[in-house]
């Protein structure tokens, strides 16, 4: 009795465990670099989440007379050249490029993927002015249509996460409509189709859940091109404005200071190069577990 | 196949003729404009004299028209920046050096890329490969400017073998080049790695085997042959943005080239700078674009151009 009993409950949870996203996880989990990247990807999220509570001081309280100290008890990775706690700067520098991070994609993806999706169901005159549209944005490269908003409309952070999101639709888009084409002539559409369901239920519950692994896939690769977007444009003096912490700001201020005090420039380099990494190593592993002709 | 091409570079003169109305259109959005009172406080008429001159009194779609009409004679009008010479001869001072970094990236990236791509497809799942792929995840992710001061850091600082920056020695050529190069060269890599796992899978290439025919003939007379196809595709979109130059790069480096340009031109509100830059990028990006389409078609004969008929 009990051999069946316990055969019984097995046999759903065997079931649960062949679903697509189960698989992704565990083609996705024998992939070392990846976990490592997500590990320090959930570090740096963290990070930001929790910088009140872990920065020792506030990020922007400057004291002249301690500037470009080494490291000490007060400040444990020493000032900057005007005398801010450094550790406090990079933490709440966290902050700053997760919000870009994650904003950049939300917005691309708000705007691409209506977009992409209305030129891959409706097809014809739709489909030809969203390519155009597609032409003619991939004429002049993201970050100089960005730098020419930034000049006009001025910097600072809701800016740059603003035009660094309006200028990545492209992506979403050309992916929402290529999967569109592909899946609007699929069985289970023209089933859905054959019952009466509204198109845009169509639309967003049956093809748009089936095209979720390579959206997905693009939103978590701009993660690490928004957080290098903003530390470019910070890097050149248009992004986040003091005192507002920054790493690509942080990088340029302390690039002065390379001789006298290495670590200012070093460790804002560190944490852009690790965050930028990692975000790309767990995108690369999604993209190799959620892509169903994915290469061992 | 003539018709074919006539055909793309009459929609690229149409993008690129929207893209200007677009780009002018945005410029002018905006209230303010190159001499406004808080970037130069001139008396009025002063003022109205100097955008007498430019033409800036003028209503924008005036402003337009003979903007176009200037562009389409080979004049691209006075930067405002630097008025005593015209865009054409500042872009030509510049661009140079821009060109001799990006075309020397574009070489070095590829060679290597290649070289390494080919490494880690022959030795698929050894360390070689796995250290590829790690190199190559760094080389993309990481922004050049970081990679750039690191180099700074390391070679100029600390060892000081190298000069921080400046121009045009070959030795100031070297950390800009490498930083640059990183990123293109892992992505070269990564391609010729995977595109060549995907030939190495097919049929003919298990046929070769099968025949008894030594590796590296397989690998060179069969592998690479179709493999390295579809490099052509990233090459033609890599080149215009390698040769506008990286901001970044040149900023990092002190480097004279027209990257500068793209950030002051656009700070400074200067309009004929910034259509001309506008401009050129897209004739490049839209050109190559094309030809490497073209190049496609004719280095495989499997490839069917998308409309054109046979």
């Amino acid at each position: 009795m009990s051999i069946i009993a316990a055969s019984a409950a097995v046999a759903p949870r065997r079931h649960a465990r062949s679903s697509p996203w189960r698989d992704a996880w565990r083609r996705y989990r024998r992939n070392r670099m990846a976990l490592i990247g997500g590990v320090i990807a959930g570090l740096v999220l963290s990070i930001a989440l929790l910088a009140p509570i872990l920065a020792p001081g506030g990020y922007e309280y400057s004291n002249l007379a301690e500037t470009l100290k080494g490291p000490s008890p007060q400040h444990l990775l020493g000032t900057d050249a005007v005398g801010r706690d450094l550790l406090s700067r990079l933490i709440y520098g966290a902050r700053t490029s997760m919000t870009v991070g994650f904003l950049v994609p939300l917005i691309g993806a708000l705007i691409g993927l209506p977009i992409g999706a209305a030129a891959g169901w409706f097809g014809k005159a739709v489909d030809f002015i969203t390519l155009r549209l597609i032409e003619l944005a991939t004429a002049i490269p993201a970050i100089l249509l960005g730098l020419l908003l930034i000049a006009l409309y001025g910097s600072g952070l809701f800016h740059v996460t603003l035009f660094l999101g309006i200028t990545s639709w492209v992506g979403y888009a050309r992916i929402t409509r290529a999967q569109f084409i592909s899946l609007r002539e699929r069985e289970f559409v023209t089933a859905a189709r054959a019952i009466g369901t509204p198109a845009w239920r169509i639309m967003f519950l049956h093809i748009l859940r089936n095209a979720a692994g390579p959206i997905i896939i693009i939103f978590v690769l701009g993660i690490p091109g928004a957080v290098f977007g903003e530390a470019g444009y910070s890097f050149l003096g248009l992004g986040v404005q003091d005192p507002i912490p920054s790493w690509g700001k942080m990088i340029t201020d302390g690039g002065q200071y390379l001789q006298l005090a290495p670590l200012v420039a070093l460790l804002p380099m560190l944490f852009v190069g690790l965050t930028t990494l990692s975000f790309s190593f767990v995108g690369d592993g999604l993209r190799d577990a959620l892509d169903p002709n994915a290469q061992e | 196949m003539l018709a074919y091409i006539a055909r793309r570079f009459g929609s690229l003169l149409l993008t690129m003729f929207v893209l200007s109305i677009v780009i002018f259109a945005l410029m002018h959005s905006v209230p303010g404009g190159p001499f406004s009172f808080s970037k130069q406080p001139l008396p009025p008429f002063a003022m109205e004299n100097i955008n007498h001159k430019y033409g800036l009194d003028k209503p924008i779609w005036q402003q337009y028209l003979s903007w176009l009409w200037a562009a389409l004679h080979g004049d691209f009008g006075i930067p405002f920046e630097s008025p005593t010479e015209t865009v054409t001869s500042l872009i030509a001072r510049a661009w140079p050096i821009t060109i001799r970094v990006g075309l020397l990236t574009i070489t070095l990236a590829y060679v290597f890329g290649l070289f390494f791509g080919i490494v880690a497809a022959i030795r698929q799942n050894t360390w070689l490969d796995s250290a590829m792929t790690f190199f190559a995840t760094l080389g993309i992710a990481l922004p050049n400017f970081v990679i750039g001061f690191l180099l700074i850091e390391i070679f100029a600082v600390q060892l000081q073998w190298l000069p921080t920056g400046g121009c045009c020695s070959t030795k100031q050529f070297i950390m800009p080049v490498i930083a640059y190069m990183l990123a293109p060269m892992a992505g070269v890599a990564r391609y010729t790695r995977t595109s060549m796992l995907e030939v190495m899978r097919t049929e003919y290439v298990t046929m070769g085997r099968a025949r008894g025919l030594p590796e590296w003939r397989i690998v060179r007379r069969y592998v690479l042959r179709t493999a390295l196809i579809p490099l052509i595709t990233i090459l033609g979109p890599a080149i215009p943005d390698v040769l506008t130059g990286s901001i970044f790069i040149e900023s990092t480096f002190a480097l004279p080239g027209l990257g500068s340009y793209f950030t002051s031109a656009s700070l400074q509100r200067d309009y004929p700078m910034i259509m001309a830059l506008v401009v050129m990028v897209c004739v490049l990006w839209g050109t190559l674009y094309v030809l490497s389409d073209v190049a496609y078609t004719l280095v495989d004969p499997r490839v069917r151009l998308e409309g054109l008929q046979r």
